[in-house]
């Protein structure tokens, strides 16, 4: 196996967190808000 | 209002990070939404299973995990993007290189073997410590540190990085760059 240098690991966990961040930025999508809302409470009717 | 919240508004803190998660496995958003929706059905119905006191994110994380792989094993083929719906999705940033490089690092991540690629999304992207993704995987820490770095190096090679600075689409400018530099002087001559 390669031994890599600390700058290409850097450079890799750079650009893990620009891909998996370009995924969180996007935030709570509706769905789950409103699911989450009806499991909580069966009575809210939840759109 | 309902007694649990708390648990609630926990679940969904985790949700944005759970999604990048199952996308990073599955390779497809509606994929991925479904399998998030089942992780938080599943540990709902299961609260009490969760040990108060420990990390319900790394909860939410296994349970997911092991949704994806119960169904991967059922199905047969692991990652997919057969509509694009990944790269497609990639509307929000702004600038062309920031999407070309995202697409074509997601693509070399799908080319490592299952086991790396998570544990390298879980220490490097989820922010999980050796010993929680040691937990979320059911292996041992070793394991998980050795997958890490097979992951990083199979994915040097996969990039061709030799340098830090040698990544990502721009590389391929820098290279014609090189190359027309070097060309003969004097060759229009």
């Amino acid at each position: 196996m390669v031994n890599l240098g600390p700058d290409i690991k850097a450079k890799i966990g750079m650009q893990l967190r620009l891909m998996y961040g370009e995924v969180v930025d996007r935030g709570v999508p509706d769905r789950f808000v409103q699911m989450l809302k009806r499991l909580d409470d069966p009575n809210c009717e939840g759109r | 209002m309902g007694l649990r919240k708390n648990v609630r508004e926990v679940m969904l803190e985790a949700v944005p990070s759970l999604r990048a998660f199952a996308i990073s496995l599955c390779g497809n958003v509606d994929r991925a939404d479904d399998l998030v929706q089942e992780t938080l059905l599943r540990a709902w119905g299961n609260m009490g299973s969760f040990q108060p006191g420990t990390n319900m994110s790394a909860w939410l994380f296994t349970i997911l995990r092991n949704l994806f792989r119960s169904e991967y094993r059922k199905r047969r083929r692991e990652v997919e993007d057969v509509d694009g719906s990944y790269a497609e999705s990639l509307t929000s940033l702004p600038e062309q290189n920031s999407r070309l490089e995202i697409v074509e690092f997601r693509d070399a991540l799908t080319l490592l073997p299952s086991e790396q690629r998570e544990s390298l999304i879980l220490v490097g992207a989820s922010g999980f410590s050796y010993e929680e993704a040691a937990q979320i995987c059911g292996c041992a820490v070793g394991t998980i540190k050795s997958r890490v770095n097979r992951a990083r190096s199979r994915l040097a090679e996969i990039l061709s990085i030799d340098r830090a600075c040698d990544f990502g689409p721009n590389r391929k400018l820098a290279r014609s760059q090189i190359r027309i530099s070097s060309a003969p002087i004097g060759l229009d001559r």
